[in-house]
This record gives C-alpha cells, sequence and structure tokens, in this order.
C-alpha cells in the first residue's frame, strides 16, 4: 500500500515513513517500562536500606553485612576506583536509554483507511492490524504515571480473538485526535461511504473540563499539562446539548455503600466485633476462657478478609469516580477513574447485550447498574471484564433509559415496565417451576420485543431475580444462536430453559424454568425473528 | 418470510451413524472400569481390609457408569440435526436435552475432526464454531464422507448468508 493511500486526508501526528508508518511518543518506552523500572529502584533502595540507614543513623552496632558494604566503600575510596563505579552507573544508565531509544525506534504504528497497525519488538517482531470494520471499541487508557506525564494509551479492540492493537503512548492531544479519526473512518466504512473526502475537521482535542465545556489554549506548557491531566474527555457538543449521563460522588459512595459487598462486609465485621466483645466481657468475668480466644481468633482471622473487601470497594469508587457518558457523532463514549482513567468508545451498534441490576439495598432509591457485553473486551480482559463493561455505576432509573436507548436505539419503550413495573408482555414462569427457580419465580420472564415500526430494532428481553432484580437485553440482530435445554428436573417438572447465545461477556441471557410449551413456541418465534432481522441487516460488516 | 417447522412436529431429523454408539459405548465402558481397578487394587494392598462404605460406594459408582454406558444406544439415537432453509438445527441429549438453532450467517468455522477410536471405525466430529463460545455444538459420529459433504455444504451456506458479528 502507498503513502498516498494512507495519508489520504488523516491528520496524524509524526511525519510517517515511506510506508506510512509513524512513531509513538518518545517516552514511551520509559512509560511501557515503568514497572520495570520501579523494580530496579525498589531492589536497590532494598539492598542499600542497611547502607542508607547505617549513613544517617550512625550507630554502633554495625552488623557484619553493613561493615561488609561500608568497607566496600571504603576500599574503594582508598583506592581511587570511585569513577569506576561512577562510570559503571553511568554506563548502565546509557545502556538503558539507547535500548529503550531502540524499542522505540521500532515501535510504529499506521492508520490506513481499511485498518490501523502497530509493529513493535526489535529481535522478536510483533505485527498487528485491525480491521476497521471490525472494530469493536476504541480505548484511551492513561494510568496515573502517565497522566502525569500527559501520555496516553490508545486500545483498538476487534472481535476476535487476542485481537487488540495498542498504541501506547502518544501524547494525549495527539491520542484523542487519532481516536476520532479512527472512528470516523470506522464509521465511514461501516456505512460504505468511501473515504475520498480528508476526513472532516476533527473537533474535541481540547481537554474539557468537569461541565464539558473545553479549556482555552493554555498560556503555557504547565497550564497545558495540568488541563491534560484533569481533561474529562467528553465530548464537547454532546456535553452542549446536555446528553451526558453523570454519576455524582454521593450517589457513587451510596450505591458502593449498599452494594452487597459492603454489606456483606459490615455484617461480617459487626459479628466479630459482637463474638469479641462478649468473649472478652465473658473472659473479664471469668467463665469461658476458650470462649475469649475464640473471640479474639475470630477478630484476627477477618482482617486479611475485610481488607480484600476494602480493596475491592475501593476499586469500585476508583474506577465509577466521574463516571461520564455521552453520545458523540460517531461513537458512545463511556469515561471515568479516580487516579487512573479509561475512556472507551464505542462506534454504535456494537453492543451485543445490556443488562440492567439493581441489589436489594438499592431498591428504596430506584438506582440501577448497567453492564453491556461487547465483542473483544472480556475475551482478553478476563477478570477486569467486571469494572470494563460497566457503561453506568449507579444511576435511577431514568438515566438506566437513558443509557439503554443510546447504546441499544429503538428499545426504550416499555423499559420502566420490565425494569420496575409488573411486566406486561413478558411471558412467565412455568407452573411447577418454583422447584427451580424458588421465590425469583415470581419476576421470571421474558418477551421478544418487536416494534411496529422497525422490526430491526427488535430484542429479547428477560427479567429475573428476587433480592437482586435484574432486566437482561439482547438486541436480536446480535444473536450467534439460541437453544433450549432441558436438564433433569426440567425435564421432570415440564419445564425448558431458553438461552441467546452471544460473544462471551458479563449479561446472561437464559430464562429458565418456562412451560414447555411456552419454551418451544419461544424458540420457534425467537429463531423466526432472528432469521428475520439479520437476512435485512446490512450494518453488520 | 419463510414457514418454519415446529420443531416437535419436525419429522426429517438426520440421524448420525449408529456406529458411533460403539465408540461412546467403549469410552464409557472403560470409564467405569477406573473405579473397579481402584477398588480391587485396593482390596489386593490392604488384603480385604476396606471400609465396606468405600467398597459400597465405588461399587454404586461402577453400576452408575455400566448403566450410563448401556444407554450409549438411545443416546446416540437421540443426537439428530436438521439443514433447514436459513438455520441449522441441533439436538442431543436424553435426559439434559439440548436443542440449538444456529443461523448459517453466523457459522464462522466448521472443524472436522478425527480422534483414533472415530477413525478406527471410519468417523468424524463435525465442530461448529460462531462468535459465541457458549454455542459450542459438536456434531459427532459422521461418517467420514458424510462429514466433508455436510462441511463443505454448511461452508457455502454460510458464506452466501455472511453477516457481520
Amino acid at each position: 500500500m502507498t503513502s498516498e493511500v494512507n495519508d489520504a486526508g488523516l491528520d496524524l501526528p509524526g511525519t510517517p515513513n515511506a510506508e506510512g508508518w509513524r512513531r509513538l511518543h518518545p517516552l514511551s518506552p520509559v512509560l511501557r517500562g515503568g514497572l520495570f523500572f520501579l523494580v530496579i529502584v525498589g531492589v536497590i533502595v532494598a539492598n542499600l536500606r542497611d547502607v542508607l540507614v547505617g549513613i544517617f543513623v550512625a550507630g554502633d552496632e554495625r552488623s557484619d553485612e553493613n561493615g561488609n558494604i561500608l568497607g566496600l566503600f571504603e576500599y574503594l575510596v582508598e583506592e581511587g576506583l570511585v569513577w569506576l563505579v561512577v562510570v559503571g552507573v553511568l554506563g548502565i544508565i546509557l545502556l538503558v536509554v539507547l535500548l529503550s531509544w531502540v524499542a522505540w525506534r521500532f515501535q510504529t504504528y499506521r492508520v490506513s483507511t481499511d485498518t490501523v497497525e502497530a509493529r513493535s519488538g526489535v529481535l522478536f517482531r510483533q505485527h498487528r492490524r485491525a480491521p476497521l470494520d471490525r472494530i469493536q471499541s476504541v480505548n484511551l487508557q492513561r494510568s496515573l504515571l502517565a497522566r502525569i506525564v500527559g501520555l496516553t494509551k490508545i486500545e483498538v479492540l476487534t472481535g476476535g480473538q487476542g485481537g487488540k492493537v495498542e498504541l501506547a503512548y502518544l501524547g494525549h492531544r495527539d491520542a484523542k485526535s487519532v481516536r476520532e479519526q479512527i472512528l470516523q473512518l470506522a464509521a465511514a466504512r461501516r456505512e460504505g461511504r468511501e473515504v475520498v473526502d480528508p476526513v472532516e475537521s476533527i473537533e474535541g482535542t481540547a481537554p474539557v473540563s468537569y461541565d464539558g465545556s473545553a479549556y482555552a489554549e493554555p498560556s503555557d506548557a504547565f497550564t497545558g499539562r495540568a488541563q491534560d491531566f484533569v481533561d474529562f474527555d467528553v465530548d464537547p457538543e454532546a456535553a452542549a446539548s446536555h446528553s451526558l449521563v453523570r454519576v455524582p460522588v454521593g450517589r457513587l459512595v451510596g450505591g458502593i455503600a449498599l452494594s452487597w459487598e459492603s454489606v456483606f462486609t459490615a455484617v461480617l465485621i459487626l459479628a466479630a466485633l459482637f463474638w469479641g466483645v462478649i468473649g472478652t466481657i465473658l473472659g473479664a468475668v471469668g467463665v469461658g476462657d476458650g470462649f475469649f480466644a475464640s473471640g479474639g481468633g475470630a477478630l484476627l482471622t477477618l482482617i486479611p478478609l475485610v481488607l480484600v473487601m476494602i480493596a475491592i470497594i475501593f476499586g469500585q469508587f476508583n474506577k465509577g469516580f466521574n463516571f461520564t457518558l455521552s453520545r458523540g457523532k460517531d461513537a458512545v463514549r463511556v469515561g471515568a477513574g479516580l487516579t487512573s482513567t479509561v475512556t472507551d468508545s464505542i462506534p454504535f451498534g456494537r453492543i451485543h447485550a445490556i443488562e440492567a441490576r439493581q441489589p436489594l439495598f438499592w431498591r428504596p432509591f430506584g438506582w440501577w447498574r448497567v453492564r453491556v457485553t461487547v465483542a473483544g473486551h472480556s475475551v482478553m480482559q478476563g477478570g477486569q471484564s467486571a469494572t470494563q463493561n460497566l457503561v453506568l455505576p449507579v444511576g435511577p432509573e431514568e438515566d438506566v433509559i437513558r443509557v439503554i436507548e443510546t447504546l441499544v436505539p429503538g428499545t426504550s419503550a416499555g423499559l420502566t415496565d420490565g425494569l420496575s413495573g409488573p411486566g406486561a408482555g413478558y411471558i412467565g414462569a412455568g407452573p411447577r417451576a418454583a422447584w427451580v427457580l424458588w421465590f425469583g419465580k415470581a419476576r421470571a420472564g421474558v418477551r421478544i420485543d418487536i416494534p411496529e415500526l422497525e422490526r430491526a430494532n427488535a430484542t429479547l428481553r428477560i427479567r429475573r431475580g428476587y433480592l437482586t432484580r435484574s432486566l437482561s437485553i439482547m438486541p436480536i440482530v446480535r444473536a450467534q444462536s439460541i437453544q433450549l435445554r432441558r436438564p433433569m428436573v426440567h425435564y421432570w417438572l415440564g419445564l425448558a430453559s431458553i438461552q441467546a447465545h452471544t460473544v462471551m461477556g458479563p449479561v446472561n441471557l437464559e430464562r429458565r424454568g418456562l412451560a414447555l410449551a411456552d419454551a418451544r413456541r419461544i424458540f420457534d418465534e425467537l429463531e423466526r425473528t432472528i432469521l428475520e432481522v439479520q437476512r435485512n441487516d446490512q450494518s453488520g460488516r | 418470510m419463510t414457514e418454519q417447522t415446529p420443531i416437535e412436529a419436525a419429522p426429517n431429523w438426520q440421524r448420525v451413524s449408529p456406529k458411533y454408539a460403539m465408540a461412546d459405548l467403549a469410552i464409557n465402558l472403560a470409564t467405569s472400569l477406573v473405579p473397579l481397578v481402584v477398588l480391587v487394587i485396593l482390596l489386593v494392598v490392604r488384603s480385604g481390609d476396606v471400609s465396606p462404605w468405600l467398597s459400597i460406594g465405588l461399587g454404586a459408582l461402577v453400576v452408575v457408569f455400566i448403566v450410563n454406558s448401556l444407554l450409549a444406544f438411545r443416546r446416540v439415537k437421540a443426537i439428530g440435526y436438521m439443514l433447514r432453509e436459513d438455520d441449522l438445527l441441533f439436538r442431543r441429549g436424553i435426559m439434559f436435552e439440548r436443542i440449538v438453532a444456529v443461523p448459517y450467517g453466523r457459522l464462522q468455522l466448521v472443524d472436522v475432526n478425527r480422534g483414533p477410536l472415530l477413525r478406527a471405525l471410519n468417523l468424524s466430529t463435525l465442530k461448529f464454531v460462531t462468535a459465541a463460545v457458549t454455542t459450542g455444538v459438536q456434531l459427532p459420529g459422521l461418517t467420514r464422507e458424510d462429514a466433508e459433504v455436510l462441511r463443505d455444504r454448511l461452508v457455502e451456506l454460510a458464506e452466501s448468508r455472511r453477516s457481520g458479528l
């Protein structure tokens, strides 16, 4: 491919070589190796700690090893070899810088009208490409360190296994501009437009403040860096039209405090305290020594568990802080983060399933959490997916409806009823389903929702839950296959379960405990709708 | 819109080769030997001094496995597939019945696998891959020729109805 094609209308940072490859930010290897450097520093500090302590606290009792190292210093000084050591250290630093430089030279990327590609590695060359028409989402990731330095990583996710192209790192504004161009190209590609004209002027690369207005051009470098650091990265147009969904800090804290994790932790701590206090009192009175010991023991054994829970809870806060969802021209943008920030840009029509969930203690406040299944995310990130796929950490019903309507257009009808209403039009569980569903039988329901006007917007909706209520929605057009299952107990009770298969993700689309006749009817109707909708679908590719 | 045959009324499920029951039987019998062997070894090593509960448990396990093996014929008869106009219908299981419908446009890959046991019986397993891992449709026990014909047919159907993710 020639460079003219590659550069058609694109405005990318840096100068391309003859084949259109561009370099990343020169500081990238340092940040990519950030952890490595920290480890080295850690090792040095740990080893020299005794020496440092020895120097600053010139105590009398020097252990042998300290003596050895200090002895070494003295020896070096006596022999006049200090310069050798200094040169050695400088040499190592130089070597590291040189290697980083070489790594940087070999790390290049290219954006053309049909792919995003990245190459890296000196000995083991790696070349990754993401076809634009396969892009599932484009993320900007900034760790705290990267934010301080003013750099940003771009992650381009495609549907396939291991289909992730990383551009790490670019300057923050450059990254935003590159992302916008990738999204515009992908949108053009999806709609079958030829990209012959130059890409429309890139807007929204200037940092954005909390209220969504772009900052003025920075007067000096420091101000610019500070603006980049606090950049909210929402679409200024979306902000201007007030189409943002936000989560205020108060609600986030409230939501976390009332989540199952927190309630569970609190109950555990209270139980342990109670036990400990009772044990202590009894012990003081002189009744039952063993009881006292077990009380204290209970407190101690809980400490690690409580620490883990606190870490989880803080993680939720950290990841949900400043949550903002905005609808841009080509994609929906979801951003959040306290220390490190992530902004996902999901092109329209890439949501495979979406689920609103309401833990018991959120019910009085009418709060919900919304998660999505997007191809590419969860396959790669396994454990992180719980937070990666969050599109609303905690929000009232009207926010949930706005979010769902934004992500899966044309589905808002009947959402309120499905979320917290009686569920009209949902086919409920079979007569003896309480044996398999327990209390969940009351809410259980499944519905194929086909809007009269736009049949392509048909969705499968599944209600479930008793303590934690949920509503899962799958756009019919994204279904991969469907299944009717009759495990043994279901078989005996004349029940069946219906499941729709989507790409891997957090949203489960199985409705158990349906009457067999209902399940068969749903199976046939669902498959008919899937075939009809998918036959008429042109957007998929 | 094309009229689909309702599942229960569908008369023409394609069956897989009955020879596959032999393979199923062989594997299951081999598995049921495991607790038996464990029991025998225990009896020999401990010279008969084995807790009665353990022997009863292992014995029961052997019986369950053997009964399960003898269901092989019934099980293989329950495996069926149907090529409809726009989708593939697949069914298997007696106590854990499962019916899956995969639109042709969603098929990404069709694999033909032949393990040593199946090869001895001149059989193949067809595996269908979609973007959803959970689809998990494997059609075992097709004769080699059938498998290849079916694969080519399905690949062709998938090509003609290809859609995005």
